[in-house]
Formats: C-alpha cells, sequence, structure tokens
C-alpha cells in the first residue's frame, strides 16, 4: 500500500516523493513532490501503476484539505 | 501517466526527503487557507485591500526562523496548481503571493526583528539545541528538524484556521476533531513552558509590526490569546504548575465576585 515517504517513478524518469495520501470517495489520492524540483508537485489519483492528475477545481478544493490532514508527524517524535 | 517503480522507504530514508515535503507543507496550507478563505476565487477578481487583509492574517510564527523561501516556493506552486482552474486564478494567486513577499521582506530584514532580545533568544536556544545534536552525532541538525516542525506546523495552523478549527483568537474548538490539536502540541512538545512563553512573545512581536505598519489596512486584527494558549498546553501536558495557576484563577474569580478585589487603577504609581 503506498504511503508517507515511497518514491515513485514516472515513465518520463521522473522521482516523485509521497507528501501525503487520502481517500476521497472510494478513491486513493496522492501529493506527490519532486525530489529535484520542489515546485513540482502533483495532485492525482493512483489506480493499479496508473497516476491521473487531478483536473477537477471542485475535486481539487475537497481533497487539498484532507491531504493536508493526513500529514504524517510521526516521524517526527522522539526528535526525529 | 504510468508508475515504472515504486520504491518503500524506512524511517530514516525518509527523512533524507523532508525539506521538499517542509516547503510543500507550507506552500500547501497557504494555498488551501487562501483557496477556503476565497482570496483565490475563480468568479470574480478580489481588490487588493482584501487580499492584503488576508495575507496580514496568516499566522506566520516561525517568521524568524524559516524565512520567504517556503512563500517563493508558494508562487510556483500555486501556479502549477491554479493552472488547471484559470488565467484570473494565476493572475491572482501571483499578485497575492507577490505581496506576501513585499509585506515579509522588510519584517524580516528589519533591525527591529534582528536585534529583538526575544528573536535573539530564540536563536540562541536553538543554537544550543543545534550544538547538542552535534554533539549526540545521531541526529539530523536542529535547524533542519526545526524547518521541517515550523513548515508543517505553519501549514497545519492555516489549514485549520481555514477550516474554523480554530478561530482568529487562536481558540481551539476540540469538539470539532481534537486530535488535530497534536498537530500544533507535537511542534511544541520540545518546549517547556518559559520556552513556549518567549514563542509566544515573539509572535506577538511580530504580528505588531505588521500591525503598525498595516493598521489602516487590517479590518480584522487577529487576538492572541497567550494565557489561554499556554493554559491549554499545560492541561494537555499536565506541568505541575497547572493546579497553581487554576487555583489562583478560582481565587481570582471568587473575590471578584463577592466584591472583595479591587482593581488597581492604570495610572496608580508603584509604591
Amino acid at each position: 500500500m503506498l504511503e508517507f515517504g515511497d518514491v515513485i517513478t514516472l515513465e518520463n524518469n521522473k522521482k516523485y516523493i509521497i507528501a501525503s495520501t487520502c481517500i476521497y470517495k472510494e478513491q486513493l489520492y496522492v501529493y506527490l513532490v519532486n525530489i529535484n524540483n520542489y515546485e513540482d508537485c502533483i495532485l492525482g489519483t493512483i489506480q493499479k501503476d496508473d497516476l491521473s492528475i487531478v483536473q477537477s477545481e471542485e475535486t481539487f478544493i475537497e481533497v487539498m484539505p484532507l491531504i493536508l490532514d493526513n500529514v504524517d508527524m510521526s516521524i517526527f517524535e522522539n526528535g526525529g | 501517466m504510468k508508475i515504472t517503480s515504486i520504491d518503500k522507504n524506512n524511517s530514516k530514508e525518509k527523512m533524507k526527503y523532508i525539506a521538499p515535503i517542509v516547503q510543500s507543507g507550507v506552500a500547501l496550507g497557504l494555498t488551501v487557507y487562501l483557496i477556503r478563505t476565497g482570496v483565490l476565487n475563480y468568479n470574480n477578481l478580489v481588490n487588493m485591500d482584501q487580499v492584503k487583509n488576508m495575507v496580514n492574517s496568516i499566522p506566520m510564527p516561525n517568521f524568524p526562523l524559516i524565512g520567504k523561501a517556503p512563500i517563493e516556493l508558494s508562487v510556483g506552486l500555486v501556479e502549477k496548481i491554479v493552472n488547471t482552474i484559470g488565467i484570473q486564478g494565476i493572475m491572482l494567486a501571483n499578485k497575492s503571493f507577490n505581496l506576501a513577499k513585499d509585506i515579509s521582506k522588510p519584517i524580516l530584514e528589519s533591525d527591529q526583528v534582528k536585534n529583538n532580545p526575544v528573536v535573539c533568544k530564540i536563536k540562541e536556544i536553538t543554537k544550543g539545541k543545534q550544538n547538542k545534536d552535534k554533539e549526540d552525532g545521531s541526529k539530523l541538525s536542529s535547524p533542519f528538524l526545526n524547518l521541517i516542525r515550523g513548515g508543517l506546523s505553519i501549514g497545519a495552523k492555516a489549514y485549520l484556521m481555514a477550516t474554523n478549527q480554530i478561530d482568529y483568537n487562536l481558540t481551539y474548538h476540540l469538539e470539532k476533531l481534537p486530535h488535530k490539536l497534536h498537530v500544533i502540541s507535537d511542534f511544541l512538545k520540545d518546549v517547556d513552558l518559559n520556552k513556549l512563553k518567549i514563542g509566544m512573545d515573539s509572535l506577538k512581536t511580530i504580528k505588531d509590526f505588521a500591525t503598525e505598519r498595516k493598521k489602516e489596512d487590517i479590518v480584522k486584527t487577529p487576538k492572541m490569546n497567550f494565557e489561554g494558549i499556554i493554559k491549554k498546553i499545560s492541561r494537555e501536558r499536565v506541568l505541575p504548575n497547572y493546579s497553581e495557576l487554576k487555583s489562583t484563577e478560582n481565587a481570582i474569580t471568587n473575590y471578584r465576585s463577592k466584591g472583595q478585589l479591587h482593581e488597581i487603577p492604570a495610572n496608580a504609581k508603584e509604591r
């Protein structure tokens, strides 16, 4: 199962780390950050080995707060 | 787009990638905040006074430690995000974040902030922790950890404000998803009460600078309920002095209700 900290490589050879995930309307959404370019961020859904970027404004507005909500703070316990 | 590989990382390896996550955390929080508060509004152009007010009201408790970088990165992030939405959104996002940069720059560079004893104290404490970690040799550097915690804290706080879980008085609405408080208290958990007060004082200092500069523009000034925050954090951590605070507070309330406590006039001179 995909989780925070996993690194995925896309067919364009770009590598992204999963910064957060959430389930919304039974779909897995991921927030990806390019490990070499912090401005390159993607909000998308993953099904099997396919990444689809979110295009809908409505979905974006609904999902982004859930994504932020789910940021994994546990790695910072015990001083990190 | 096809995913060609997935690398699973353990906790230690994940920390290597924390910098992009921190910075995107800040950008994410700011973006969500601006969307939820209607500043990023794709149907109507928002006037710049409203944008200024909104940006000024975003709490940035870690300005001295975090710096401008997250705001600059936010510009790129918001541009990419609002590309799905429209030209107006891009123009507005650019304007608002350029404004945020303009507002923050003189504050960060001012002598008042650099020489402020509270800000210096925070830096001293941070530096002390850095040296300790260097001696330990087993942990990541503290400025990095502080950046991480600060970035996520800012993003979390912006989100909490935008979703009305905390209001402008920083009063926590615990009945709404109470575990969210831990997002903030986790950031503060290393900080003892004295340091917490220093942090809160510095927050007030920075807010005061922004207030002075934009006094005429601010429609809604965030009020900081410092004592309430300290008491809540004390309660969460069950510090030994909380019961003293509480009994003192009860005594004062009791005396007041009986008319036995007389307020000292503001112009009274000390003996």
